[in-house]
């Protein structure tokens, strides 16, 4: 069954049909949320409820890329997740050490159960994305998820988030180069060819 | 010279394909005359590729929805199914009981009337009836009827063995005739006793034994009265041994509502 058969259905009531696509888009859906919201917890909440709205706003759906269509309702999921955390505030992602600061490192991420090496290799690369992307203001950071990670073109990302085609241009510019100075202070933790990401 | 936030826009732009026309020409441009750019170009792509290679996090779960979830009611159909065969039972079950509290009550009427005492009472009144019955005057002139062509037929053998004069013969059959009609007639016993002193003064003294058989034998129609109300028939009517339709349906209709129903609830349990 095609997407467009799965979606007419889905339109009909049919749930078996909506959860087939459910099941095709959650981990491309989960990445969104992962990256833009930078918790799991949240990220699972986000994309339930990015689905559930997804779900009973289907007869919005009119043609096109349903991909950009979906992600749209995930990153506004992301974004009510988002100010729900900031108005109710959680511990922070960022450990304070003795003295009170910012602790940089990913160590404190560490899982005690598994050898420091075997995670320092499955995780390095990724947590330092993360890091650096939740530095980033939320609408830089959803426009760089949006392209750089999902892949998609401007005038696609500039659907998702209801922009122009030109702000698309401008954050992503200016998200890239905040994302470059930071990735800088993980330098050691970069594969080798990453290694020489220099300061201009 | 410095990179501008326009000119990072250009390059960042250039880097993805973004580009086109004058723009595309001038960034062109700019990168082979300025080594700055070409470095920043450079370090731009080397971000971009280190996002891009971030690993694709599997979703922790499954986020397929439920009908509870977005406010649907549960369309399980086996649920349903039972839930519906558990209601059509209910209702044949009550209408069963119903028909079978109708029928009680009418029953009730009816049993009061054959009840072992009012049939007792009934029999009791049989030989009354009978009795009652043997008075009427039709069906004493029929008996009276069958009463003479015997008593002709015996006396008339009687006579002929005896060798009695033929004139004799025909008074007797005369007064026979005459006494034997009016003794059917209860009303007027003086009229069949005076027949008889008749007949008994006029040498008919051998036809009083019969006579008296024949009256000690009226009584005798009773028993076709009573086989008419046989004892088995009467005492044990049709139902009232062992359990009736109505009760068993009831029974089937009432394990049926059970049974549906848990597997209804058990259904929804699971649901749930």
């Amino acid at each position: 069954m095609d997407l467009k058969e799965q979606i007419k259905n889905a339109l009909k009531g049919d749930l078996d049909s909506f959860n087939q696509i459910v099941l095709e888009y959650q981990n491309l859906v989960y990445n969104q949320a992962y990256r833009i919201i930078g918790e799991p917890d949240a990220a699972e909440d986000a994309v339930q409820e990015a689905f559930i709205s997804a779900y009973k706003k289907l007869h919005t759906y009119r043609g096109g890329s349903f991909k950009s269509w979906l992600l749209r309702i995930v990153s506004n999921a992301c974004y009510d997740e988002f100010r729900r955390r900031k108005r109710q505030p959680v511990a922070p992602l960022y450990p304070e050490n003795q003295n009170g600061d910012e602790t940089e490192s990913v160590s404190w991420l560490e899982d005690t159960e598994e050898k420091p090496e075997e995670f320092v290799l499955r995780n390095e690369l990724s947590e330092a994305i993360q890091i650096c992307l939740d530095r980033l203001e939320f609408e830089f950071r959803t426009i760089v998820v949006l392209v750089d990670l999902q892949g998609m073109d401007y005038a696609s990302a500039a659907k998702v988030i209801d922009c122009p085609l030109g702000t698309v241009k401008s954050r992503l510019a200016r998200a890239r180069r905040n994302l470059k100075d930071c990735l800088q202070g993980f330098r050691e933790l970069l594969p080798v060819e990453f290694r020489h990401l220099g300061e201009v | 010279m410095q990179i501008t936030d326009r000119d990072w826009a250009q390059l960042s732009a250039y880097l993805d394909g973004e580009l086109s026309g004058r723009e595309l020409i001038k960034v062109r441009k700019k990168i082979q005359t300025d080594p700055l750019f070409q470095a920043a170009l450079e370090q731009l792509k080397i971000t971009k590729q280190i996002l891009q290679s971030a690993p694709r996090i599997p979703a922790p779960r499954n986020f397929t929805l439920t009908p509870e979830m977005i406010g649907m009611k549960s369309k399980n159909p086996s649920f349903s199914r039972f839930r519906l065969a558990a209601a059509l039972m209910s209702f044949l079950l009550i209408g069963v009981m119903i028909l079978d509290f109708g029928g009680t009550l009418s029953l009730g009427a009816m049993s009061a009337e054959f009840s072992p005492k009012s049939i007792e009472a009934q029999l009791e009144s049989i030989p009354e009836i009978a009795a009652d019955a043997v008075q009427e005057p039709a069906l004493l002139e029929a008996v009276g009827e069958v009463a003479e062509e015997q008593v002709v037929a015996e006396y008339t053998e009687d006579f002929a063995n005896a060798g009695a004069p033929a004139v004799e013969a025909e008074a007797v059959e005369e007064v026979l005739a005459e006494g034997v009609a009016e003794k059917g007639q209860e009303e007027e016993p003086q009229d069949t006793d005076a027949a008889t002193e008749t007949n008994r003064a006029q040498g008919g003294d051998d036809l009083e034994p019969t006579v008296q058989a024949w009256a000690s034998q009226t009584p005798e129609p009773l028993p076709a009265v009573i086989e008419y109300y046989p004892d088995d028939e009467i005492h044990e009517p049709e139902g009232s041994d062992g359990i009736s339709i109505l009760r068993i349906l009831e029974i089937l209709f009432g394990l049926g509502v059970i049974g549906f129903s848990a597997a209804a609830w058990t259904k929804r349990r699971k649901s749930h």
